[in-house]
């Protein structure tokens, strides 16, 4: 009796913690009209670092799921964000998906093109976050623009051209996006293109001005020291002191012409 | 063929018609619009429907034994609605249009504004009565033949507005030259920039009264990155190095930095050297423009300025909905360096 007695008291003890484990979880979890408030002008954070702090990975399946749905169309480029910000593994083949996501028509929208090259940062933010190997190689690949024909790619920036031209803007994009993770495979990657003897990479690099790799680099090199919020703030100092300083010099040209 | 012929002279009394004032009706406009600078209006003069638009009298009858009273000149009597619309500075007159119809003559003119002041559209009204005379022996008439007209003075109408002339910021535009951007699409961009700066959108906007118009053709360069895009400091550099204010270009990865926002793109860049702007979504257009000019005259977007989505131009993040400016920031508007 006594046996069964703590065994039933064992069990029940048990079934409690389990329940006291999942119910902050469930509480927890935020619901889509919470996410997509957060998403629209009012809440979303203009600092990565707030960015990064504002939800944990169980949200990634709900953003997963938005960034297909043709509801979600208008923040598809801050959800990518988000997405890639909150540093889920699995984030990275729902941004893929979405970045290839065949386009209805031979020119996408603004909106669009700013949604697709959200995603292919949001994959730089992940690898920062996680290391993501698959978004890595993904980013890395990118670095040639002959890729994006073999990924399949359909629909183009609303101002290019052609084909050739816009797979070359979204190799930039990739340059882009491996600066922001930080990860030194990422330099490697950015370092090898400016010697790359790939006829590929070698056309992709010529169209590049010489101070873009360089430039890059020294993004990349701010993340791997001060991490994507440091580097973000480092920038947003400068800007601030920039804007003061024609600020001061306006208001003294004013003043003089008085 | 003998006949004899009694001459009976009956002259019309040519003077005699005159236009009845009643039969005839006068009205002019005069609007500014500050969105443009320009002056726009009308004077008209209109008859009424049963007022003839012309009289045919027989002005020399005679007398034939066989065919009775014969006439034998005609004269006719074409009367035309006639108006001069002058437009007239505080200056004085400044331009005169006119036009002339049977039945509603409406002439239309538009300036811009050149002072301030009162400006006004004042209407001079006529009827103008064109004569014709044919001799006309047993009805075989010889071809009208234009002997002179008359004018009857009807009166005048006058409107009036008062100008205070916006503050004229001219842009020279240059875009990349991959980049697509017509003068047409330039013009409707500024618009959009001038209507909301001057609309007083409340909840702390200011009224400000600015008109950007462009300046000369819109030039095509090569500087930037690939493409038309800028994507580095030197990249940008040279771009802002370009003759003229605003530039337009594909695209911008890098304005003192990458994009300050997590996840958002560039599309605009403004210093005391100029505005870089990308072609984007046609309706916030204006907004980017107007921004960056205000980044150009030393307006700053500084963090807890502004509630990011409260509406104001100087916003760091731009959606058409950004369309208030504070009186100081309008101030740095009005008084351009």
């Amino acid at each position: 009796m006594y046996w069964r007695h703590r065994m039933k008291w064992q069990v029940g003890l048990m079934t409690m913690c389990v329940t006291v484990a999942l119910v902050p979880d469930a509480l927890s979890q935020p619901t889509h009209a919470e996410v997509r408030q957060f998403l629209q002008d009012d809440a979303f954070p203009h600092s990565y670092r707030e960015l990064a702090q504002a939800y944990d990975v169980s949200v990634s399946p709900l953003l997963g799921e938005m960034l297909n749905s043709p509801v979600e169309k208008a923040d598809r480029g801050r959800i990518a964000t988000l997405l890639g910000a909150v540093g889920d593994e699995r984030a990275a083949d729902a941004l893929i998906s979405f970045v290839e996501k065949p386009a209805d028509t031979e020119h996408i929208t603004f909106e669009h093109e700013d949604a697709r090259n959200s995603a292919m940062r949001a994959l730089g933010y992940l690898v920062n976050r996680t290391g993501d190997e698959r978004a890595l190689k993904y980013l890395t690949d990118s670095l040639t623009p002959g890729v994006w024909r073999q990924r399949g790619l359909t629909g183009m920036a609303a101002g290019a051209r052609s084909y050739e031209e816009y797979d070359r803007a979204l190799s930039r994009q990739a340059i882009f996006a491996l600066a922001y993770s930080g990860h030194p495979a990422a330099a490697e990657a950015i370092t090898s293109l400016q010697r790359s003897p790939s006829a590929g990479q070698a056309a992709f690099r010529n169209s590049l001005s010489d101070s873009t790799l360089t430039q890059w680099l020294e993004v990349h090199r701010l993340v791997a020291e001060r991490g994507l919020a440091g580097m973000y703030e480092h920038y947003e100092a400068e800007r601030q002191a920039d804007g003061q300083r024609q600020a001061d010099e306006a208001n003294r040209a004013r003043e003089q012409r008085q | 063929m003998s006949r004899h012929l009694v001459i009976v002279l009956l002259w019309s009394a040519v003077l005699a018609w005159s236009p009845a004032a009643h039969s005839y009706s006068r009205a002019s406009g005069i609007s500014f619009s500050t969105l443009t600078a320009t002056l726009s209006g009308y004077s008209q003069t209109w008859k009424d429907p049963w007022d003839a638009d012309y009289y045919v009298d027989c002005v020399f009858w005679a007398w034939d034994d066989v065919y009775g009273y014969q006439c034998m000149a005609i004269q006719t009597q074409i009367n035309y609605a006639h108006v001069f619309a002058d437009l007239n500075s505080p200056a004085g007159l400044h331009q005169t249009t006119a036009a002339t119809d049977f039945t509603n003559a409406v002439a239309g003119y538009s300036a811009v504004a050149t002072m301030d002041g009162t400006w006004s559209g004042q209407g001079r009204h006529y009827v103008i009565s064109d004569f014709y005379y044919q001799w006309c022996p047993y009805n075989f008439c010889t071809p009208p033949l234009y002997t002179g007209s008359m004018w009857f003075d009807i009166g005048t109408s006058e409107d009036q507005v008062l100008v205070t002339l916006p503050v004229i910021i001219s842009m020279k535009i240059s875009r990349h030259d991959t980049t697509s951007l017509s003068m047409g699409e330039a013009l409707g961009i500024l618009g959009m920039a001038t209507e909301l700066l001057q609309t007083d959108d409340n909840d702390g906007d200011t009224a400000c009264s600015v008109l950007f118009l462009p300046i000369a053709d819109i030039d095509p360069f090569s500087e930037s990155g690939p493409e038309g895009v800028v994507n580095d400091q030197p990249e940008m550099a040279a771009v802002m190095a370009v003759p003229g204010l605003v530039q337009v270009v594909n695209g911008i990865e890098w304005c003192n930095g990458p994009p300050h926002i997590p996840g958002a793109t560039i599309t605009g860049c403004g210093n005391s050297q100029g505005i870089t702007v990308r072609r984007w979504t046609p309706t916030a257009e204006g907004v980017v423009w107007a921004h960056e000019y205000g980044h150009n005259q030393g307006l700053s977007v500084l963090p807890g300025t502004h509630n990011p989505n409260s509406g104001f131009l100087m916003n760091q993040t731009i959606n058409e909905g950004q369309r208030r400016v504070t009186a100081s920031e309008c101030n740095a508007f009005l008084n351009p360096i």
